[in-house]
């Protein structure tokens, strides 16, 4: 029970509204008492009963100067408090979808998609991914185990004008689904990539290589500007419910996720 | 879900000994009120109470059988806590070093090192070092700032006898570096980075890690490990790092 201790009190230093703005107004900058009162509109006395509560955890610490500064321990735990952040905002979402099919070291790095915003009308999330077809120019990076017929002649034409695919499928879509393999390949140089896939690139037009997986427990769709990450619900089926996300982690998360899946997966 | 609640009392449900007791039993196994109540030594009276807690805030639900346990979002938050929790465990260390260094999906993924041990002194790193490169079998990787002569000829000497050694050197040790593969029969694979963020050594069976200090210096205060886990760990970021690189021949 030791270590349950310390995380129970580091719970406890963080399960206050004013230490946690505290905290997040450190995070900025040192501050002195009076400055920290007036940004969060406490009492003198309360705010230096927080700090004091705040120093005692060593999650802060008062410099030579009369500020309050965060320590090198404080400012790692507040970080890594962003993926419980992330996963509370969407608390009804994580009661239902698994998040643990996903390899371990993605789930202890959620915290990296907080920035995202959830979409959870199906409509809605299928119009913007399809917008995300229409804008992307250089690339698209997709996980999914199905895939929407509307997208198909729009994807061909930008890969003939240079767009590179990059597409993971479940094995049995490869195989139950009237799935003509030139579909979604370069319309123009489709003999190439079987031939010669080096030359084919070098040539500087688009392309599309697929591979397959086994299974596949996340939907993914990248382009050079957005990300759509969803999950799979509970109980094996994929919902339209999904994160929608721009910003440099988000956008990491979801490549080396991807990357990680692409290793593992087969070509046809 | 309501935007007002905030995250402080989703921490609030985990600031309790006894909640987050139970929390982590019922992660093993599910649990009917008495057996939670005998197992974390509560009164009736408080272990229902505090089971009615955790229910409202979605973290646990009763099944038909009259068992707890654990929603899929508190096995969520559990599992996302054990960063929270290994950097907790080891507050000192995280006092005086500096985690910045590192790319943030590294720090993210501190619980992989849970199962580590540290080895605070210097002398005592310096030799579990030696004796891990000198029970390697196939691989060393390392990082080299300062360079300590004896495990240089150590690795050297593995190099000569066919392991594979890789060595990712900071700019300011090239000079020495020169020097002493003046002499060497074989050369290990080099790449150079301005500023190493952290020391790793690594085998095909143990790692060791040691991060900076707040002076930016290294005092060899180091976590060693064998686990998988943390395995992954060392060999994922020495391999980002090797990447960010540049080949360099003496």
């Amino acid at each position: 029970m030791e270590n349950d201790d310390g995380l129970a009190r580091l719970f406890f230093e963080l399960a206050s509204e004013s230490r946690l703005g505290i905290l997040r107004a450190l995070q900025a900058r040192a501050l002195r008492m009076q400055e920290i009162a007036q940004k969060l509109d406490l009492t003198d006395t309360e705010t230096c009963r927080q700090l004091q509560r705040l120093s005692e955890g060593q999650l802060i610490q008062k410099q030579p100067d009369g500020t309050y500064s965060m320590t090198q321990y404080g400012k790692l735990e507040l970080e890594l408090t962003s993926a419980q952040d992330f996963v509370h905002r969407n608390k009804d979402y994580f009661l239902k979808h698994d998040v643990f099919a996903l390899p371990y070291e993605f789930v202890n790095r959620l915290g990296e998609l907080s920035t995202g915003e959830f979409s959870r009308d199906t409509l809605g999330t299928l119009n913007r991914v399809r917008r995300m077809v229409y804008e992307a120019e250089e690339y698209i990076w997709v996980i999914a185990d199905e895939v929407d017929s509307s997208h198909v002649e729009i994807t061909n034409a930008k890969i003939s004008e240079g767009l590179k695919l990059k597409f993971i499928m479940p094995k049995k879509l490869v195989q139950t689904v009237k799935f003509t393999p030139e579909m979604l390949l370069c319309p123009r140089c489709r003999k190439q990539i079987v031939e010669d896939e080096k030359a084919f690139k070098a040539k500087g037009c688009g392309y599309c290589e697929r591979r397959q997986l086994e299974e596949i427990c996340l939907s993914l769709f990248i382009n050079e500007k957005t990300v759509c990450v969803s999950l799979r619900r509970i109980g094996d089926v994929m919902d339209y419910a999904a994160f929608f996300g721009q910003d440099e982690k988000f956008r990491k998360w979801s490549q080396d996720i991807f990357l990680h899946y692409w290793e593992k997966a087969e070509r046809w | 879900m309501s935007e007002k609640e905030g995250i402080d009392k989703l921490f609030f449900e985990l600031a309790s000994e006894s909640r987050l007791g139970i929390l982590r039993q019922l992660q093993t196994k599910d649990l009917k009120m008495q057996e939670v109540a005998r197992k974390l030594d509560l009164t009736d009276t408080e272990s229902c109470r505090q089971l009615q807690r955790l229910s409202d805030a979605k973290l646990i639900e009763k099944r038909l059988d009259g068992k707890y346990s654990l929603t899929p979002y508190a096995k969520l938050v559990l599992e996302i806590s054990s960063p929270l929790d290994f950097v907790s465990m080891f507050r000192d260390y995280f006092l005086a070093h500096d985690a910045s260094f590192l790319p943030c999906e590294f720090r993210a993924r501190f619980n992989e090192l849970s199962l580590v041990q540290l080895s605070p002194v210097i002398l005592e790193t310096m030799n579990k070092v030696a004796v891990m490169l000198r029970n390697s079998k196939q691989r060393i990787d390392c990082t080299i700032e300062v360079g300590g002569d004896l495990h240089i000829q150590i690795m050297l000497q593995r190099l000569a006898e066919g392991l594979k050694v890789r060595w990712l050197i900071q700019e300011s040790f090239l000079d020495k570096a020169r020097a002493f593969l003046l002499s060497a029969t074989k050369l290990p694979e080099i790449r150079v980075t301005p500023r190493i963020p952290l020391h790793l050594y690594l085998t095909e069976k143990e790692a060791a890690c040691c991060l900076r200090n707040n002076e930016g210096t290294f005092d060899y205060s180091t976590f060693f490990g064998y686990d998988p886990a943390f395995l992954k760990w060392t060999n994922d970021l020495y391999n980002l790092e090797w990447q960010k690189a540049r080949p360099w021949h003496p």
